[in-house]
């Protein structure tokens, strides 16, 4: 340990701690620049320049490289210090006017403009962070500095593109001053990691936070475009962690839980906007839809809750909704209605409406569906109040027009052509299964309609079970589905669950099927025949053996078995017999009667 | 004096009933969205209303040409006769409602009574007398290739060449023919042509409504055919193929068509043929919808375009594939008589203009006929050509 | 050439050697160092041969190219021994007259002797020249005697015994405890003892070590380190040799600047007989320590003077520093343990062995011991490189040795230490030439550049001029330098362009406060140097450029207007003709005038107007 003297205080840190290490240990805040922790301390850039006293001389050295001695004292704030810093700040300063970081530094250290005029035409202040993790960090060296004094630069070799870059960005998304752009370092197409949560409106780095309310709130890394698992150097992340808390041989875990029941809530995805090709789907930057736009309203969105479109960040003036795309078209997409779009749409329109006051929202539609309590009063404030405009008439298509688009469509009341000119389209894209939802069904074998949404055995009489014992339907997994409906729907699910647990005991189908042990061949035909996994062999009784409590009495088994071991209860042979003759008997009174 | 009729006594059960057995197809299915009609190529024009969205509704209440109002009924006849068959509409139908059909039905009831327009009558009459729609003898179908020495079609034969009536006999269009001939011949196909026992393939009378004269034109190709145990056919025309691919197959009778294009195309790419002369120009390519949206051969002219040295193939932004304009020939268009300003052909060569191209190209004689036509009624001077012309250019 | 196989045969050598070169024997030696081979030396040289090879007495008459003697500014140079007779500026056509005259008949030839500029008297003999009278030769002593690619030349005066005496009895302790006795201090600049230097890189645990020559000499009119190189580098290398013997080092290199050429072709022809004889290389002498000298030709940027830059530049790095610590003595090339010294420090180290550390302590003042060689430039009658014993007096240097200051003008101050140096004062020259005197001062020894300054030096623009230097050759890694020092001649500029403002002088003094305590490497930290002397000195200077817009030496050209005086012009038309910009117009006999729009303010007019005609303002 080392005790050195820290603004006239006697501290102790470990040897081999630098200034900068052991006053932020001790709370003193030293601003930096070209300083980061994974690397080795540049120090160049002098923004942290502290008075070191030895023997009863004074210097200044830079306290992020500098390591602390035995018996010094060190002045990270000492009037010298500030009047030096002051003016390295301000040199700065100069070139890199408008960067955040730079402002933020001389901010604190009263500095509200730099004297010296701007002389370089890029805001670089050369403080080498993206060299030193393009070499040190991603061991690529696509970037270096060149020239000298001055006029010193960094640029790729000759000023060319690079043709090592991997495109990673880790010089820009270190760059303090946001002049670091890898499309002027590589033309190989850069690929951005976009953010899921945001509907791939906001770009996210590797490690991340999956989404605000994330339980547990921890970071992810995203290995797929990782540089550590896809070449294995980087590991900033690593270098950075001061709780050492990165774990890249941690992998996922599958948890195996025994359970009396499943409330199946797999959700749902949008229909994919890039199937809309006559709406430029996928094509037309700001031809979204309503999952983005809700992003783009989201006070922690990509926007912080502003309207702006995705092509160029301007406010749209005007904006067109389009229902039921991708919805009720039989012949190309989904038949079924979505449910939800039509008062979605108003809620967007009011929305935008509200942030963006001169803006106008029209809404392209054909019926409007407002069941639901209250729905049809709020639909007719947005007309009426809000002034929210609706054409009906189902857009055919969507023409780029400049840095606008037009929407060619007929308004099928007036039977007149109209071409609206906007700046933004909002696609209420049909609500699908989400994707796997299907093959997650077929695991558990749950029948799927032909849409892919999870059926109910009955939809009036037992619209949340499944028609598997013990699996339970909410939300969107079985049916496109309002908020309301799904939370009623989870509700009931849950009640069923706790309905069946209350009990204790299960009802059993009175037609479930047993084993008459000694017939049986123990050819496992049944096994495998039987839907439900009701049924395994027995080893020590050398019989198939049925689960009372799974058996649905299908009979399957029974038609399968090829020695009639397999019997249903109540339905054996002679039960109905006796069945098809009283039936008969019955006949016969009544045509006596007759 | 105008004694309109109340709406209510305007629905006719009975027309409903003649349409759906003329072939009225998905008009229950209508919900009245009018995705058609901003599809359809009268959009663009811009001056005329088309509401073709309606059709179906008033197919299904009986209500078409029902008018005993003779203005309202001339006007209504226009409408039924606007529809071009380009079927854009049909691709964008949530329902997939075949619209033309519909307006086909409703022609057909109009050819029956004889209220159809007098253009069309003549170009009914004509083939019904001489087998096309121009009205020259029979015996000069074959004319175009005199001095080229086409064999006739003997069995044997890998290929009947189906010239369409309008590169047989038009002067202009001829040379497509020509040119296919000379490619064929340079590439050393087995193939001959039927000369005066061919008849036009009567796809545009057909959609006119003149079923009877279709059926005519249609059962003399199919003996013809079987006559001379045609197994394959080779066509210059869309048309043609569509017919002879899609409607044909109602007269049982069995054979293979082949579009020209798609024959190029595999020509040049085995190698049978090599366009070695450069032309280089901007060549902007028209689908035809017959071809491309009726069919979706829309790669195979591509390509042959695309192996030409030095032509640099452009496309019309936005408006290129199954979202292309009609010309406006199809359906009886060709030789409808619209006003100036009101023709789908000027959409087009605008739009096919603005590409800055130095040539139109087009894999379909009526597309050639009215976009050339169009163009030099507007002033412009762009050459219109089919594929085959330019490849004859390149490799012959 | 036989390998020696052990000291005996060296010292059987050395005798041979030394019996062969009678002292008594005529010769003539003519100065090869780069300013007179500009001047045509080796023309001299040529013809003298020619002309001894066909009176047939060339056995008797030795003729050789030596190195530099140190007064360029008279070269070509011949000197004849043994007496010495000085001939100075002598073209190939004087060679004949010589030979007939002083090298057979033993006459004086008066018209190439050097006159003294003070005195006016004629001075035959090189020692009485005022110029080399006053310095005291000892590193630059053998220059002029020597054929820096003759090994024997060297080995004939003493050379290489101090690396026999130290392999044959002096253990590293013992080379140690002589060199920290001398007093030796670095000379590239900052002056730090050579001993403890050497000591700490020895006392490193980290092998192998290596020793570095710093012979990246940069600053504008400085060349005594390529003289040296050039003239004598086989004292440089038997210095190094001793100090890789201190220090266990077994290999070495010499980084000097590509643009010397002939300084890396008389390095490499040294090495080569070195190692031939077995001075160099492996097992020298017979004795366990062996040391092999690579050259490593630099690309001449000035920051690679610079240690850490020098060492970052021999690994094949961009030549840029790194922060210090740790030093090159714990972690240097390839990350071992490196002693870097100049050209002159190594140079020295076999003086002292030979004639003790005493004899070196002896020379110099309390702190500062031995020589500092100067490269004496400027406005000043004797210009060259000077050989002095610490502590002599800036006034003796510039006065005695180099003959006062031409023109009759005052001296207006001194400015040493390279282009970082400070400017010192005419009211300082009293001070001894010492690193602490000279640090007190404001500027510094630096690696011996001297530039005098008279009366007509703007010392406003002397400041701009040494900064645009340093400058350009910032390597631009470190804000303060780059963008401070950038700033601060930007100040300059405008301030010799006129347009300084209130305030510009206190925004220079702290700009210069931040580049000095705030610079990476000592490129940064001395570069404002000449400003805040300049400052610190001549304020008013500056302040009549802000304020009055004008300035008093007349030289920033924005500043100053020519115009002509009507009551001297005589109308002779010479500064019409002298004019390039054709600002000049007027009649014969007719008085001219100047045209101030056209006028580039070059001074051509001033300079040829016979009559104080033309009037700078």
């Amino acid at each position: 340990m080392i005790t050195f003297k820290l603004n006239g205080t006697e501290v102790e840190v470990e040897e081999g701690t630098t200034i900068l290490e052991a006053a932020k240990e001790h709370g003193v805040e030293i601003p930096t620049l070209c300083y980061h922790p994974a690397f080795e301390p540049y120090q160049v850039c002098r923004v942290c320049l502290v008075e070191v006293i030895k023997d009863g001389q004074s210097k200044l050295v830079p306290s992020c490289g500098y390591k602390v001695e035995e018996g010094t004292e060190v002045l990270t704030h000492s009037e010298l210090v500030l009047k030096r810093r002051r003016t390295i700040v301000e040199l700065i300063l100069a070139e890199a006017p408008n960067s955040e970081r730079v402002l933020a530094i001389a901010k604190d250290l009263g500095i509200e403009k730099s004297r010296f005029e701007s002389k370089r035409e890029k805001e670089c202040i050369l403080c080498g962070l993206c060299v030193n993790a393009c070499n040190d960090i991603i061991k690529v060296g696509a970037i270096g500095f060149a020239k000298r004094g001055t006029q010193r630069e960094i640029t790729t070799p000759y000023g060319e593109f690079s043709d090592v870059c991997s495109t990673c960005g880790a010089c820009a998304s270190l760059c303090p001053t946001g002049v670091i752009k890898v499309e002027e370092i590589s033309d190989s197409e850069i690929k951005p990691i976009l953010s899921e949560f945001d509907a791939n409106l906001s770009q996210r780095p590797c490690i991340y936070v999956p989404f605000p309310q994330a339980v547990p709130n921890r970071p992810v890394i995203d290995r797929e475009n990782c540089m550590y698992f896809k070449t294995g150097e980087c590991r900033i992340c690593e270098i950075v962690c001061q709780p050492e808390a990165i774990k890249y041989d941690q992998d996922e875990e599958i948890t195996e839980e025994e359970v009396g029941a499943v409330i199946v809530a797999t959700g749902y995805d949008l229909y994919p906007i890039e199937r809309m090709k006559e709406y430029g789907g996928g094509e037309y930057t700001d031809v979204i839809d309503g999952l983005q736009f809700e992003r783009l309203l989201s006070a922690s969105g990509p926007t912080q809750g502003e309207v702006r479109r995705p092509s160029d960040g301007r406010i749209p003036k005007r904006v067109a909704f389009f229902a039921c795309v991708g919805s009720r078209d039989p012949e190309h997409h989904c038949s079924y209605c979505s449910k939800i779009c039509c008062m979605y749409m108003v809620k967007h329109a009011l929305l935008y409406k509200e942030r963006v006051p001169d803006g106008e929202p029209v809404i392209f539609s054909i019926d409007v569906r407002t069941s639901g309590k209250g729905y049809e009063e709020f639909y007719t404030r947005a007309k009426e109040e809000a002034g929210i405009i609706y054409i009906r008439g189902k857009p055919s298509r969507i023409i780029k027009e400049g840095d606008g688009y037009e929407v060619w469509a007929i308004n099928t009341v007036t039977g007149k052509q109209i071409r609206v000119r906007c700046d933004m389209v909002v696609l209420s894209t049909a609500i699908i299964p989400t994707v796997g939802a299907p093959e997650l069904a077929r695991e558990m074998r749950i029948p799927v309609d032909e849409h892919g949404f999870l059926s109910e055995v009955h939809p009036k009489l037992r619209p949340v079970e499944s028609l598997v014992r013990g699996f339970f339907l909410a939300g969107c997994s079985q049916a496109p589905k309002d908020i309301p409906d799904t939370v009623a729907q989870a509700s009931a699910a849950a009640s069923k669950v706790l309905e069946m647990f209350a009990r204790g005991e299960i009802l059993a189908e009175p037609h479930i099927v047993w084993v008459d042990e000694d017939k049986c061949a123990t050819c496992k035909v049944c096994i495998d025949a039987c839907p439900y996994e009701a049924r395994e062999l027995d080893e020590e009784k050398k019989a198939v053996v049925v689960s009372d409590a799974l058996c649905q009495g299908c009979g399957c088994c029974v038609a399968a078995c090829p020695t009639g071991a397999t019997r249903q209860k109540n339905l054996d042979d002679e039960q109905l017999s006796r069945m098809v003759e009283a039936i008969f008997e019955q006949e016969k009174e009544h045509s006596g009667s007759d | 004096m105008n004694k309109k009729k109340n709406i209510a006594d305007q629905i006719n059960p009975e027309i409903r009933d003649a349409l759906l057995e003329m072939g009225a197809d998905g008009i229950y299915r209508c919900y009245q969205c009018g995705k058609c009609a901003g599809t359809c190529p009268w959009f663009p024009v811009g001056t005329y209303d088309f509401p073709i969205f309606r059709l179906p509704l008033e197919a299904a209440l009986g209500m078409i040409a029902s008018s005993e109002d003779k203005d309202e009924l001339a006007a209504e006849i226009d409408k039924i006769y606007r529809c071009v068959g380009c079927e854009a509409c049909v691709d964008q139908c949530p329902h997939g409602i075949n619209i033309p059909s519909i307006f086909r039905a409703g022609r057909r009831l109009l050819v029956d009574f004889g209220s159809y327009p007098e253009i069309l009558k003549s170009t009914v009459r004509k083939i019904h007398d001489v087998g096309n729609p121009v009205g020259e003898p029979r015996e000069k179908r074959s004319d175009w290739a005199r001095d080229l020495n086409v064999p006739v079609f003997e069995p044997g034969m890998e290929f009947l060449y189906f010239s369409c009536c309008i590169s047989s006999y038009d002067p202009r269009v001829k040379s497509v023919a020509r040119a296919v001939a000379g490619i064929l011949q340079k590439a050393g196909i087995s193939f001959g042509i039927l000369q005066s026992e061919e008849s036009c393939c009567g796809e545009a009378i057909r959609r006119i409504g003149s079923e009877t004269v279709y059926e005519e034109v249609a059962k003399a190709n199919t003996s013809a055919f079987e006559r001379n145990s045609v197994a394959k056919v080779l066509v210059n025309s869309p048309h043609c193929y569509t017919s002879f691919k899609n409607d044909y197959p109602e007269l049982g009778v069995k054979f293979d068509v082949l579009h020209i294009s798609e024959h190029l195309s595999d020509l040049i790419e085995s190698g049978a043929i090599k366009p070695d002369k450069e032309f280089a120009k901007k060549v902007v390519y028209h689908d035809p919808c017959a071809l491309g949206r009726q069919n979706d051969i829309y790669e195979a002219p591509r390509n042959v375009l695309r192996s030409i040295p030095g032509l640099e193939l452009l496309e019309v932004e936005n408006f290129n594939h199954g979202l292309s304009v009609c010309c406006g020939a199809g359906s009886g268009g060709l030789w409808m008589e619209w006003d100036k300003d009101e023709r789908i052909a000027g959409v087009r060569v605008t739009q096919l203009i603005d590409t800055g191209a130095d040539v139109i190209a087009v894999a379909c004689p009526y597309c050639l006929q009215m976009l050339e036509e169009t163009a030099k009624s507007m002033g412009h001077d762009i050459p219109v050509m089919d594929i085959a012309e330019i490849l004859a250019e390149s490799c012959l | 050439m036989a390998k020696l196989a052990n000291i005996g045969d060296f010292e059987k050598l050395m005798e041979t050697v030394k019996a062969g070169r009678e002292s008594s024997a005529r010769s003539v030696t003519v100065c090869c160092g780069t300013g007179c081979v500009a001047s045509g030396a080796h023309d001299v040289i040529a013809k003298f041969q020619e002309e001894l090879k066909t009176r047939k007495i060339d056995a008797e008459i030795s003729s050789k190219a030596t190195g530099c003697h140190g007064f360029c500014e008279r070269g070509p140079l011949v000197v004849v021994f043994p007496d010495r007779i000085f001939y100075q500026r002598v073209s190939a056509e004087d060679v004949p007259e010589i030979v007939d005259e002083t090298l057979v008949k033993d006459k004086v030839i008066e018209r190439l002797l050097y006159s003294d500029p003070v005195s006016d008297e004629k001075i035959t003999h090189e020692p009485d020249v005022q110029f080399y009278k006053r310095q005291q030769r000892i590193i630059f002593g053998s220059n002029g005697m020597i054929d820096p690619t003759d090994m024997d030349d060297y080995i004939g005066l003493d050379g290489y015994a101090a690396l026999a005496k130290v392999l044959s009895d002096h253990s590293s302790d013992d080379v140690l405890d002589v060199i920290e006795r001398s007093g030796l201090r670095g000379r590239g600049g900052a002056g730090f003892p050579t001993s403890r230097k050497w000591r700490i890189t020895g006392a490193q645990e980290a092998t192998p070590k290596y020793v570095i020559c710093n012979a990246d000499e940069g600053d504008p009119g400085a060349f005594q380190d390529r003289s040296l190189c050039e003239g004598n580098p086989h004292s440089i290398l038997e210095g190094m040799a001793i100090g890789a013997y201190a220090i266990g080092a077994s290999e070495a290199y010499i980084y000097v600047r590509a643009e010397y050429p002939l300084a890396c072709k008389h390095l490499e022809i040294a090495i080569n007989q070195a190692e031939d004889r077995g001075l160099l290389g492996d097992n020298i002498l017979g004795t366990n320590f062996s040391l092999k000298i690579h050259i490593k030709k630099g690309a001449g940027a000035f920051v690679c003077g610079e240690e850490s830059a020098l060492i970052a530049s021999i690994e094949g790095k961009p030549g840029e520093p790194i922060p210090r610590p740790p030093y090159p003595a714990e972690k240097g090339l390839w990350g071992r343990p490196t002693n870097i010294n100049n050209v002159k420090t190594w140079a020295s180290v076999p003086y002292i062995i030979n004639r003790g550390a005493d004899w070196f302590a002896g020379i110099g003042t309390e702190k500062s011991k031995g020589t500092m060689i100067f490269s004496l430039v400027g406005k000043v009658n004797n210009t060259g490189l000077v050989e002095v014993p610490m502590g002599m007096t800036l006034k003796e240097l510039v006065e005695e040795i180099g003959g006062g200051i031409p023109g009759g003008k005052k001296l207006k101050a001194v400015q040493t230490g390279g282009p970082s140096g400070g400017c010192i004062p005419s009211e300082l020259m009293t001070i001894p030439i010492d690193y602490e005197e000279l640090a007190k001062v404001g500027s510094m020894m630096g690696s011996g550049g001297c530039v005098v300054m008279d009366e007509d030096t703007c010392m406003v623009d002397v400041a701009r001029y040494f900064l645009s230097f340093t400058v350009a050759e910032s390597c631009g890694k470190c804000t303060p330098c780059r963008e401070g020092n950038g700033r601060l001649l930007d100040i300059l500029v405008r301030i010799c362009g006129g347009d300084g403002k209130e305030g510009d002088i206190e925004l220079l003094k702290e700009l210069a406060g931040a580049i000095t305590d705030g610079s990476l490497c000592a490129l940064g930290k001395t570069a404002p140097n000449p400003v805040l002397t300049t400052i610190e000195y001549f304020r008013d200077e500056y302040e009549a450029h802000i304020k009055d817009k004008c300035c008093p030496a007349k030289v920033c050209k924005s500043l100053i207007t020519y115009s002509i005086v009507a009551d001297n012009c005589t109308g002779c038309l010479a500064c019409l003709k002298a004019c390039p910009a054709g600002a000049v117009s007027g009649e014969k006999k007719q008085v001219h005038v100047i045209d101030q729009a056209k006028c580039t303010k070059c001074g051509a007019c001033y300079e040829v107007c016979k009559f104080e005609a033309v009037s700078v303002e």
